[in-house]
């Protein structure tokens, strides 16, 4: 597990964001023979459009990288889990793997970024900031709801 | 411990908004020979856990046909940063913040952007590799000039 899995979706945001600059310069040079298929480009408020799309699509990707990181670290630990199969006696290996790998499906990320700083090599302040990330992610995925506002640095 | 945890909003306010009224004088200043820029400082409404509600200054740049850009904070409980700034276009966005102390690090001895140096407003870049540059006059304009697509 030596790569890092939040390369593809950081590469697949830096293409969303070009190519929305692309559709606003678009709109702007009204070069309308390029959108043939749509009627949007051409309505009055089609650059505000793209605005708010992005800023979908930003909160989007931030959802997306923590749940790449989320199936990652639950992949791995159901790799780690599994010297679970060589208990004894025998009969019960297997059938407590099985239980394992599918309760960790469900375990809380809190819970797993904790469990996460019990390893030496990890830098408990970078499981603080994921904590900090994980907060943003439940904010935006529960509505972002005005009332409890969080922030973040764009994650670089 | 990250700066949500060790730093209450009542400090982290203040300070923030502090940077914002110098870095916004100083783009104003910046700008002041561009006559075929207007700005204009409006307020925005900011809704942070730890200081709750509050509001704050925002730029708007336009030309005469149209808004360049909003110079908007985005707040002050940042993390590995005292504060940022969005410089919202209608083709993109770009990130400034405010790092202290050399930013944020990889390691103690390891900074992940290698271009801060003082304390002071930064513009972080979308990019995969870390990259930031101190505000300054002539990044601004190309910033303005990115967001915008606008030939200053």
């Amino acid at each position: 597990m030596n790569y890092n899995p939040l390369v593809p979706v950081w590469k697949a945001y830096q293409v969303s964001v070009e190519c929305f600059d692309i559709a606003h310069q678009t709109i702007k040079q009204n070069k309308t023979e390029l959108f043939t298929d749509s009627d949007w480009p051409s309505q009055p408020n089609a650059k505000q459009y793209i605005v708010e799309a992005r800023q979908e699509s930003n909160d989007l990707f931030v959802v997306g990288l923590w749940a790449t990181f989320e199936r990652f670290v639950i992949s791995y630990l159901q790799e780690k889990g599994a010297v679970l199969q060589n208990i004894s006696p025998i009969a019960l290996a297997n059938p407590v793997y099985e239980q394992f790998k599918r309760e960790v499906e469900f375990w809380k990320s809190d819970d797993i970024l904790n469990l996460l700083k019990e390893i030496p090599s990890i830098n408990s302040h970078l499981i603080g900031q994921a904590k900090t990330i994980l907060r943003y992610r439940n904010w935006i995925a529960h509505g972002r709801d005005s009332d409890k506002a969080v922030k973040i640095l764009l994650v670089n | 411990m990250n700066i949500i945890e060790e730093q209450s909003g009542e400090q982290a306010k203040p300070f923030f908004l502090a940077q914002v009224d110098q870095l916004f004088d100083d783009i104003k200043n910046g700008l002041a020979d561009k006559q075929q820029l207007h700005i204009e400082q409006q307020e925005v409404r900011l809704n942070e856990e730890l200081t709750g509600v509050y509001m704050a200054p925002k730029l708007v740049i336009s030309s005469s046909e149209e808004t360049l850009a909003d110079i908007k904070p985005y707040g002050a409980h940042i993390i590995e940063a005292k504060g940022r700034i969005d410089i919202i276009g209608g083709g993109r966005t770009e990130n400034i913040g405010y790092f202290i102390n050399g930013g944020p690090r990889l390691a103690a001895d390891k900074q992940l952007y290698q271009e801060i140096e003082a304390d002071g407003w930064y513009w972080v870049a979308n990019s995969s590799e870390p990259k930031a540059g101190a505000i300054n006059q002539d990044l601004f304009l190309k910033l303005l000039k990115g967001v915008s697509h606008y030939e200053l």
